[in-house]
């Protein structure tokens, strides 16, 4: 291992480093301009590559939030890239001089687009179950479907505590109260579909007990903790199982 | 950097060029990808840079780790050698796989260059780290699901636990050097194998609803241990190939604990799964149930010493063994019961109960100790003797019958009856049968009666007299006698008990004789 060898990989790669061809402006211009999933998806790709070539960490950090939301915003067609380029973007962040605090809007969006890409992802499967269980009274669902729903809300609950790290964040960053309210708005709907889960497990054939009341524990704890922060946790007001939605 | 190795050993394999010349010409391709203005970084460089800022890093602060002949560089060489393998087919697309080869290759230079660092007394070899990496690194990238919520639970997990894995995985291997040379069946694939398995229970369980991430690296490092003592055990059977015992060995730990009570059914659980493993890489697997494939019998294991404690853990009217115990020393519990079974297979051989039974009565009597006359360390003696006699004297003092805890029990219980009675009136009564005092009183009765229980059982009332006896008479002569006369007396007396009932009254005279005073004292 040579460390002049190293030096010198360094140095050409900065010295090698190509201006994008394309600017924030432009891309951000387009993810506004509410383009349809696969435009979505090429914008991401787009986006990524520009982050890639930008020789201003700030510009690669701004190119990591455009590919992210569009990644996420692209739904199915995105998905595959929402993850890479999300972690990316928060490596990009973690590397600027005063971390989050140097692009605040960027970097909270960047990480808030994975797990709400993942939440979004799980609500269509939560609709799917959901569209399974038979109309009549006293319907249930197979045995085998409470494991499903299990795991679901597992990884509701996951993407919940993901979020909420993120919204603790916010409050040391400089950025608009929209931004704020948006991510509420998304951690209390993430909440509604965990306990959608949770509600439908109950219907299941021999419901096993224990880990029904498991559940229930942890979407109280889920629940006090939304209180915590002033979020009113009524699902009432979430009408269905519904994706997260895209105007943050 | 490592692609820039890579490419120079590549070529020097085939003999096209010389390393040395191989790396020059690796250096300038990789160059040319940024020089080109093409587009962004490739894979390969993506990687290369991702490495060379991680060496960097431990460069600056430990320059001989990555000298040469060191083992940071013998660690980068063999990431470089295994470089081609974890490039995936959607590198040029920076698909979720290749961002997390990058992810994963990053987690494990930095895992392997901190372990190397903080051991610098290891002597680990090249080939060792190159199948290391070979069977641990291209199978998990490989194995990124399709489904963007597990990948996400994918990417956390390893987040995780790949470092922490990778640690370990180091630490067996330059602890264990030998096992790695010319074993019929390469304990590195068991290793892998190991680790993939580890990462998707914990994707399907999560890392906190039974392991944490603790629990999951303290039963994986235990399960290495017993891949690079015993790597037979992973080489498979017809439809289970190593792979599969591999993720079959997590699941029926984590499956069977899950029903446990409180601790065990968390982190506590997987420490006792971990005494389970430890046993097997000591003793083989005579101590484990024949009858179901191994992987599958270190969870019952497990689960008949938590089976044993069950009713003192569960009991609200008990108070629990949980109150008297921290949870490290009720793992020390579980471990004392576990070595001797190990120790004496026939024990729980063939759904033999003697070890449960043996738990349950100690248990059973702990329970009673709601003055909390003994310490915690007090009832760890107290129960090595108990499967120590037990697995001795096989169905004596702990007999599998249902409805009896057994005599041993029984004189534990009386003992402590006894003593709670005695200090009732606090220390300034002077009273002696408590601590130490009351520890050696349950050793000794446990010790005598294990070779004549139906004595103990017969003249089990005779012997709590006795006791009582002997305290009443310490506490009412306190400037004459102690814990240490105590002590004495009851070793002298319990074989006259057994032998013929009831003592009857002891007088002063005869007690002085049997101290050795002098019948005049």
């Amino acid at each position: 291992m040579s460390r002049r060898l190293i030096a010198f990989v360094l140095t050409t790669s900065l010295l090698a480093g190509c201006r994008p061809v394309t600017t924030v402006g432009k891309l951000d211009a387009r993810l506004t301009s509410a383009p349809n999933a696969q435009d979505l998806a090429a914008l991401a790709q787009e986006a990524r590559n520009a982050a890639q070539q930008a020789t201003d960490p700030k510009d690669r950090v701004a190119y990591y939030r455009i590919a992210a939301v569009a990644a996420w915003h692209a739904g199915a067609p995105g998905k595959a890239a929402v993850l890479p380029i999300s972690a990316a973007g928060a490596a990009a962040c973690d590397a600027l001089p005063a971390k989050d605090m140097t692009a605040p809007r960027d970097c909270s969006l960047i990480r808030l687009a994975a797990p709400l890409a993942v939440q979004d992802d799980l609500a269509r499967d939560l609709i799917t179950l959901q569209h399974q269980l038979p109309g009549t009274p006293g319907a249930k669902l197979p045995a085998a479907d409470f494991a499903r729903l299990q795991k679901l809300f597992t990884q509701f609950e996951t993407q919940f505590d993901q979020v909420a790290a993120i919204r603790a964040g916010l409050a040391h960053l400089d950025v608009r109260p929209e931004l704020t309210v948006g991510t509420d708005r998304r951690w209390l709907i993430i909440y509604c579909n965990a306990v959608k889960a949770w509600s439908l497990s109950g219907d299941v054939e021999d419901v096993p007990m224990a880990e029904f009341s498991d559940m229930a524990q942890r979407k109280k704890t889920m629940s006090e903790r939304l209180e915590a922060h002033g979020v009113t946790n009524d699902c009432r007001t979430i009408t269905a199982t519904q994706t997260a939605g895209t105007d943050l | 950097m490592t692609a820039v190795q890579l490419r120079a050993d590549d070529a020097a394999k085939k003999h096209e060029a010389s390393a040395e010349r191989g790396i020059e010409v690796g250096g300038a391709l990789m160059i040319q990808q940024w020089a080109d203005g093409k587009g962004p970084v490739g894979a390969m460089g993506r990687m290369v840079l991702s490495l060379t800022d991680i060496a960097l890093e431990f460069v600056g602060a430990n320059p001989s780790l990555l000298g040469i002949g060191g083992d940071g560089e013998k660690l980068v060489a063999a990431l470089a050698a295994n470089l081609s393998e974890m490039i995936p087919d959607d590198a040029e697309d920076f698909g979720g796989k290749s961002q997390l080869a990058e992810r994963f290759v990053g987690i494990m230079l930095r895992a392997g260059l901190k372990t190397l660092n903080d051991q610098p007394d290891w002597v680990v070899r090249t080939t060792d780290l190159q199948q290391l990496v070979k069977h641990t690194l291209p199978p998990l990238i490989a194995a990124l699901p399709e489904k963007l919520s597990e990948q996400s639970q994918w990417r956390d997990v390893a987040d995780a636990l790949l470092g922490p894995a990778a640690s370990a995985a180091m630490a067996t291997v330059a602890a264990n050097p030998s096992a790695f040379l010319g074993a019929t069946f390469d304990p590195h694939r068991a290793m892998g194998a190991l680790t993939q398995a580890m990462l998707r229970e914990a994707c399907r369980t999560g890392l906190k609803q039974q392991f944490t991430e603790t629990g999951f690296v303290a039963l994986y490092t235990a399960t290495l241990g017993v891949a690079a003592e015993r790597p037979e055990l992973f080489v498979g059977r017809p439809g289970t190939p190593t792979e599969q015992l591999a993720v079959d060995l997590f699941g029926e730990v984590a499956g069977a604990l899950k029903a446990s009570p409180p601790p065990f059914d968390k982190d506590l659980g997987a420490h006792l799964a971990v005494a389970v493993l430890d046993a097997v890489k000591d003793n083989g697997l005579n101590f484990l149930d024949a009858s179901a494939p191994w992987e599958s019998a270190v969870g019952a294991m497990a689960l008949q010493v938590v089976d044993g404690l069950k009713v003192a853990l569960t009991d609200p009217a008990t108070g629990g063994i949980k109150s008297v115990f921290t949870q490290r020393q009720l793992l020390e519990f579980a471990r004392i019961f576990l070595a001797q079974a190990a120790k004496t297979p026939a024990m729980i051989a063939g759904g033999n109960m003697e070890l449960q039974a043996i738990v349950g009565g100690v248990a059973a009597a702990m329970s009673q100790d709601k003055d909390l006359l003994l310490t915690p360390d007090d009832w760890l003696t107290i129960a090595a003797v108990a499967v120590e006699e037990g697995a001795a004297n096989p169905q004596r003092l702990f007999p599998t019958a249902a409805g009896s805890l057994g005599v041993g029990a029984e004189l534990l219980k009386d003992l402590l009856a006894v003593a709670t009675a005695e200090c009732g009136g606090g220390r300034n009564a002077g009273g002696v049968l408590f601590g130490v005092t009351l520890r050696e009183a349950m050793v000794l009765a446990l010790r005598t009666a294990a070779g004549n229980v139906k004595a103990a059982a017969e003249y089990q009332a005779a012997l709590k007299d006795l006791a009582k006896t002997l305290s009443e008479f310490v506490r009412g002569h306190p400037n004459q006698y102690g814990s240490e006369q105590w002590l004495v007396l009851y070793r002298h007396l319990i074989p006259r008990v057994l032998q013929g009932g009831a003592m009857g009254t002891l007088t002063k005279r005869q007690i002085n004789t049997i101290l050795g005073r002098g019948a005049s004292t």
